[in-house]
């Protein structure tokens, strides 16, 4: 007991000190994990394509040999150039379909316009890998269904149509981008002042004259910056170059990552060589896109809200939008899933007829159900998409405050790392984490928490936007009336930030959850047994030969998605909006 | 009750530092209502931001009662919550995701005091009731109106009794006719609690009809402390002078003592006797400051009663209802008079002007501060 | 979307690199496991199953690494978890190579996760390459023909997968089907030929028996023929149901025979002689449960493991357990590939492989 006076006399110090550190630690401590989460990745990356790799506990030479395989190897520049071409076709691709619709919608007078914007989300839910898979299963020189019967009813000799083609690729990659396009396009012609377009109107210029001249070029920071979004998009892309390309032998930098992994012996110096290429790539791309944004935020034509959209009026054309809007619907809803479900009732590949419909069977599904992996995946998939969900935009509003509302030095450095994983594409971060986890004392190799780290890490950048965008929009003396209320910064944060985040934070979380359950990219390389998740036993289920087990997995995923994402509306709709009353 | 000593307050922008408190010093009676008065970016809410605790100064000390809760020398800082101070800010900042009752109850549930169960609904209750607010308790906070909106703020920054209110232009976001009603209120409430205040304000108005004491800032420093009528009757400098009121300067030479504690003042255009300063000594240049109100004009009959009345030319005359503004010239000289609106003037009236000594105060051009 | 990226990101996290100073971290704790793992691989006492159960009870889990197909290995995993009740098993698959790449990877790692590896001979004869393999004693391969074990100890064959020409019965009559390897350069064929993508094995064992005047002329021949390349055995089977490609000379027929069993519109055919492919088991040399792991290769080695392997329509590699249909190994002659002697000349038909068959399309 001696001992007790001098103990409890360090502990108890003034109650002010110890309330001020808990406040200095806290950034330190997230300054640190978001540092831990991004730049380990990323230097582990370069140290493996710059040294041979650890055998047995002997350290790596230096060498500069991967990087001279990388470009002195045969098909080192046609990997770039098919990179190139495949994203810049992307691009053009999306942003074309995209904007048409978005104006379509937005500025004529297009019957089912409304319902359009109603169902715009859906095309969303549907996973890469499976929009990737229905679309083979349509266009596939023999099995495609849409060759098959345009074969039937144009008494074609062979199939119209090769997805397995970069021009396949591209169509399946810019088709699936499109829906982002529409909405980033059709939330700038909302914004946009009418009057500027009646103006050209009065002056005698047509709608089309119009809609080039005043209102293309009125948005061009906005376009310059979906189009480079896009480009980001088409160079990152796994699913498309893996189950597209890579059997037609076209090769981009994504698939050419992957195969340098996945093959024997098993060639990471080579891969972190060409994720270093694609790095850079990606990294001028978010600089370049920074920059835009930057400007079109001084762009001051087209500002502030409230207008009343006068539309135009397309005349007879408008009958042609609706029917290109219901083509499209069809094209990226319709046909997909129709496929999807086809396939998932029947025993094998047999073309829509009469004859078929007396094979359909529930067998796929039964079989899946059978399977102890099923249940996994799915228990996997939700805990991994719910849980880096939560991380991601607890984290990030925690580290939006920081950067938004203190004046701490060095703050800026911690922006810049919680958007460094944006330069990451998923494959890239994938072999990085393997590296780091397989060196690193820390035992989540091959376990889910490996998929965590990849996820959280992943979608960091997307928690920063909403998480400081909405901070932004707080007022500041909504936090400071609490303080000189007598209430401690945690509290301050937890009774007044957060619950005034929440509308942000929702739509930040609920948008993470679903592309985490997609994920593909970075999973691919790094799951192990145990760790399956939805993606991957899709990929499997292709792999080895099942697209009837896989398109019955697929359609419950897409279902399971599309309920997620009504509950998320309806939560979103009950707490979103009590605030902005 | 408060006393802030040399405050010193820096902030750095991208075109280089700005100091938005200059070595302020000030002292604020027990009971009293104080008021900050300046133009936008004269410094006076980064002070009262820093006696809330909000803003970290950079030198200088600052004491609540008795307590120091800034001490540049000493490095000490009490964070805003342990300063025991209620705050109305310039927005309001009600929160919008609580009710009437969960915005007034939280002081009371925060920090030391967290109060609960029947103790923390009489509280709030009895906070409400000050504020006329009792009855609206479940309503969540965005159905008020903006004058309720604004009492809950006082209502909430009341709750705790706190030993000093903080009020940041809390009248500037209402309109002009609600205005007026709650600065009524206002003052009434603050004499009724008897609880020290301090008020932010770039209204002279609100000012000078709510204040005991007024401190007139300018460009981080104050430029004038005392009595609403003393800072109005007898401006310091010719800042103060200027931005309370409108004003006409006529600069002269001291000549010598007029009697009465006045001064006779030369002026190009005339002889001025007026209210002498301590260092109006004669000889030095001075700048005679007269409210348009104190002009006196009398239409030209050819009287010349008065030895100092000055010839005048009529510019323009508007009348305003409870006056006539009136513009005139003297030799080129322009002055604004305020006069009864019986006295009926029209452009080209020939008048004669003429000031009352006593009203009339003698600035030194130079004496920008006190 | 708000990108907030500068240069410094890259310049500060580029200064991070060239300030870190790096030193691999130390072999943690390897020390002590393989001599556990030796003694259980290499038990020969009597009380042998006593002692292997009593491991196994303290491990109570088992991982095995496998390319076999999950509705084919979970029955067989169920069957032993049957017999074992307190071993929890786990099963990681994917495709041959790839299961071979991740254990490597993982042991340059220091981590050790599987217990067992059973894959193609090649892929698991790439990990006794590695010096990742355990050498084990079973008594159950006693029965095996010399072609079905390592010499070393380190593997003995599970199954077979016999690759034989298969074609789409819509697309393709059987008086049009192929007879003979010669068959397949036929003009006729060309553009209707789909070839596996990592079927190296099939020309290499082709060049061997043949000799390489005759092979080369046969695969610059049959190169010519636009063959299309798709990856995964299953996945050629399907597209062959599907009518997507007519027919193929890599088909596992097991595989085909299933789905003709099941109506798909599918035959097959053996092109003498067929090359077959063994499937074997092996042992890392650091498994976390070896005593479960050995218990493993007894029951698969075992008749009553080789007849839930049957059951899965997969051919067994057992002497004495007949396929079924017994056809699928019976009434044709096959060569059996030798994984260790495959693998070092692996690179050198890669090579022609590469140049013949994939590149030039």
């Amino acid at each position: 007991m001696a001992q007790a006076a001098p103990a409890s006399a360090t502990v108890f110090r003034p109650p002010r000190r110890v309330r001020l550190s808990a406040q200095q630690l806290l950034p330190v401590a997230i300054a640190l994990l978001v540092a831990y989460l991004t730049l380990l990745p990323f230097i582990f990356l370069l140290y493996g394509s710059f040294f041979t790799p650890t055998v047995g506990g002997q350290a790596g030479v230096f060498t500069l040999q991967n990087y001279v395989r990388a470009y002195t190897d045969r098909s080192a520049l046609p990997v770039a150039a098919n990179s190139i071409v495949f994203a810049v076709g992307t691009m053009a691709l999306a942003f074309a379909i995209g904007t048409m619709l978005a104006w379509i919608t937005e500025r004529t007078n297009t019957p089912l316009r409304g319902m359009f914007f109603a169902v715009s989300l859906i095309p969303l839910i549907i996973p890469g890998i499976l929009f990737t898979l229905s679309w083979i299963f349509l266009l596939s020189p023999r099995i495609g269904m849409i060759n098959q019967w345009l074969m039937g009813l144009l008494g074609l000799g062979g199939p119209p149509f090769d997805v397995y083609s970069m021009g396949g690729m591209i169509w399946v990659e810019g088709l699936h981008w499109s829906p982002i396009v529409y909405l980033l396009m059709s939330a700038a012609f909302r914004s946009m002042d009418p009057a500027l377009e009646e103006a050209a109107l009065m002056s005698g210029s047509s709608v089309l004259q119009t809609f080039a001249r005043i209102t293309l070029r009125l948005n061009v920071p906005t376009i310059i910056g979906v189009c480079l979004l896009m480009f980001l998009r088409g160079l990152e892309t796994f699913e498309v170059p893996a189950i597209i390309g890579i059997p037609a032998g076209i090769h981009v930098f994504t698939s050419k990552i992957y195969l340098a992994v996945k093959a024997y012996p098993s060639d990471f110096g080579l891969a972190g060589a060409y994720s270093t290429n694609l790095l850079l790539l990606t990294l001028g791309g978010v600089y370049l896109y920074g920059r835009v944004t930057r400007e079109a935020s001084r762009y001051a034509t087209v500002t502030g809200k409230g207008f009343r959209p006068r539309v135009i009026d397309l005349g007879p054309w408008r009958y042609l939008a609706t029917a290109l809007i219901i083509a499209y619907l069809s094209v990226m809803v319709a046909l997909p899933l129709f496929v999807l479900l086809w396939n998932s009732v029947l025993p094998f590949y047999i073309k829509p007829s009469l004859q078929a419909l007396s094979m359909l069977t529930l067998e796929n599904y039964t079989f899946l159900f059978g399977l102890p992996k099923t249940t996994r995946a799915l228990i996997n998939s939700l805990v991994l998409s719910l849980g880096s969900a939560t991380i991601v935009m607890f984290a990030t509003s925690i580290i939006a405050w920081i950067t938004v509302r203190t004046k701490l030095r060095g703050r800026w450095v911690l922006d810049n790392l919680a958007s460094l994983p944006l330069i990451f594409p998923g494959i890239v971060m994938g072999v990085a984490l393997i590296w780091v986890y397989l060196t690193l004392p820390i035992p989540i190799y091959g376990t889910i928490w490996i998929l965590l780290v990849a996820y959280v890490t992943r979608y960091l950048p997307y928690g920063m936007r909403t998480a400081s965008s909405s901070l932004v929009q707080i007022h500041r003396e909504l936090e400071e009336a609490a303080e000189i209320s007598g209430a401690s910064w945690w509290r301050t944060f937890v009774r007044i930030v957060l619950p005034l985040l929440r509308p942000g934070l929702l739509a930040g979380w609920i948008y993470i959850v679903i592309v985490s359950i997609r994920e593909l990219s970075s999973s691919i390389l790094l799951w192990g047994p145990g760790a399956e998740v939805l993606s991957i036993y899709i990929f499997d289920l292709w792999n080895t030969g099942h697209p009837q087990e896989l398109s019955a997995l697929g359609l419950m995923m897409v279902g399971f998605l599309f309920l997620l994402a009504l509950i998320s509306r309806r939560l979103s709709q009950r707490y979103g909006l009590r605030h902005e009353a | 009750m408060v006393g802030v000593h040399e405050l010193l307050k820096v902030f750095h922008t991208g075109r280089g530092p700005v100091v938005a408190c200059d070595r302020i010093s000030f002292e604020v009676q027990e009971g009293r209502f104080f008021t900050l008065l300046g133009p936008s970016g004269c410094g006076k809410t980064t002070t009262l931001r820093c006696i809330a605790g909000l803003e970290r100064p950079d030198g200088g000390e600052i004491e609540l009662a008795g307590r120091v809760v800034y001490s540049g020398r000493s490095r000490v800082f009490v964070p805003p919550n342990r300063r025991d101070i209620g705050m109305v800010f310039q927005s309001y900042a009600i929160w919008p995701h609580m009710t009437v009752f969960d915005n007034a109850a939280f002081p009371l549930q925060a920090g030391r005091l967290r109060l609960s169960g029947p103790l923390l609904r009489r509280r709030v209750a009895q906070a409400l009731a000050t504020v006329r607010l009792d009855g609206l308790e479940d309503r969540p906070a965005t159905n008020l109106s903006g004058g309720q909106q604004q009492r809950l703020a006082l209502a909430r920054a009341l709750a705790r009794e706190p030993k000093l209110l903080l009020l940041d232009e809390p009248l500037s976001n209402l309109d002009a006719k609600l205005r007026e009603q709650m600065r009524l209120e206002l003052r009434e409430l603050q004499r009724r609690l008897r609880i020290t205040t301090i008020y932010v304000t770039h209204d002279q108005v609100e000012a000078l009809s709510m204040s005991n004491v007024v401190a007139v800032m300018s460009e981080g420093r104050i430029a004038q402390i005392g009595a609403p009528r003393e800072i109005y009757e007898r401006p310091a400098s010719r800042f103060v002078a200027d931005f309370i009121g409108s004003t006409n300067f006529l600069a002269g030479r001291v000549t010598g003592p007029a009697g009465d504690g006045l001064v006779r003042v030369e002026t190009a255009h005339g002889p001025i006797r007026c209210l002498a300063s301590a260092d109006a000594l004669p000889g030095t240049d001075v700048l005679v400051s007269v409210r348009p109100e104190d002009v006196e004009v009398v239409p030209d009959s050819g009287l010349a009663g008065n030895l100092d009345a000055w010839k005048a030319t009529v510019e323009q005359a508007v009348f305003l209802g409870e006056s006539l503004d009136c513009r005139l010239t003297v030799d080129g000289l322009k002055l604004r008079a305020r006069v009864h609106p019986s006295i009926r003037l029209r452009r080209g009236d020939h008048v004669s002007v003429s000031f009352r000594p006593e009203r009339c105060v003698a600035i030194r051009p130079g004496a920008e501060t006190t | 979307m708000v990108v907030r990226s500068r240069g410094r990101v890259l310049a500060g996290a580029l200064l991070a690199v060239m300030t870190l100073w790096w030193a691999p971290a130390e072999p943690a704790g390897a020390g002590a496991a393989p001599s556990i793992v030796a003694r259980a691989a290499l038990y020969k006492a009597t009380d042998r199953q006593a002692f292997l159960e009593a491991g196994a009870q303290r491990e109570r889990a088992l991982m095995i690494y496998t390319s076999m197909d999950l509705e084919e290995s979970q029955p067989i995993l169920e069957a032993f978890m049957k017999k074992y009740p307190f071993i929890r098993g786990e099963i990681y698959r994917a495709t041959g190579e790839e299961v071979a790449q991740k254990l490597i990877t993982e042991y340059r790692g220091r981590k050790h996760l599987a217990d067992v590896f059973e894959g193609t001979g090649i892929d698991v004869a790439k990990m006794i390459k590695e010096g990742y393999g355990q050498n084990f004693f079973t008594p159950r391969a006693g029965t095996y023909p010399r072609q079905g074990k390592d010499p070393g100890g380190f593997w003995v064959a599970t199954r077979y997968n016999m690759l034989v020409a298969a074609w789409n019965t819509n697309a393709v009559s059987d008086a049009d089907s192929p007879r003979t390897y010669e068959d397949l350069v036929n003009v006729k064929w060309r553009g209707k030929i789909g070839i596996e993508a990592t079927d190296q094995v099939w020309l290499g064992t082709l060049l061997e028996l043949w000799g390489e005047a005759k092979a080369m002329e046969f695969f610059r021949a049959l190169s010519a023929q636009n063959l299309l390349i798709r990856t995964g055995h299953t996945l050629l089977a399907e597209l062959i149901v599907a009518g997507e490609v007519p027919m193929s000379p890599t088909i596992y027929n097991h595989r085909a025979e299933r789905l003709k069993s099941r109506r798909a519109p599918i035959d097959w055919r053996p092109l003498q002689p067929v090359v077959a492919i063994p499937h074997v088991i092996g042992l890392p040399k650091n498994a976390p449960h070896p005593h479960a792991a050995m218990l493993f290769v007894d029951f698969l080695l075992s008749r009553e493991g080789q007849e839930e392997l049957v059951k899965t329509g997969r051919i067994p590699a057992h002497p004495l357990v007949a396929a079924n249909p017994p056809y699928l190994n019976q009434g044709f002659s096959y060569k059996v590939i030798d994984p260790n002697t495959f693998l070092e000349k692996f690179p050198r038909y890669d090579q022609i492989w590469q140049e013949l068959i994939i590149r030039r399309r």
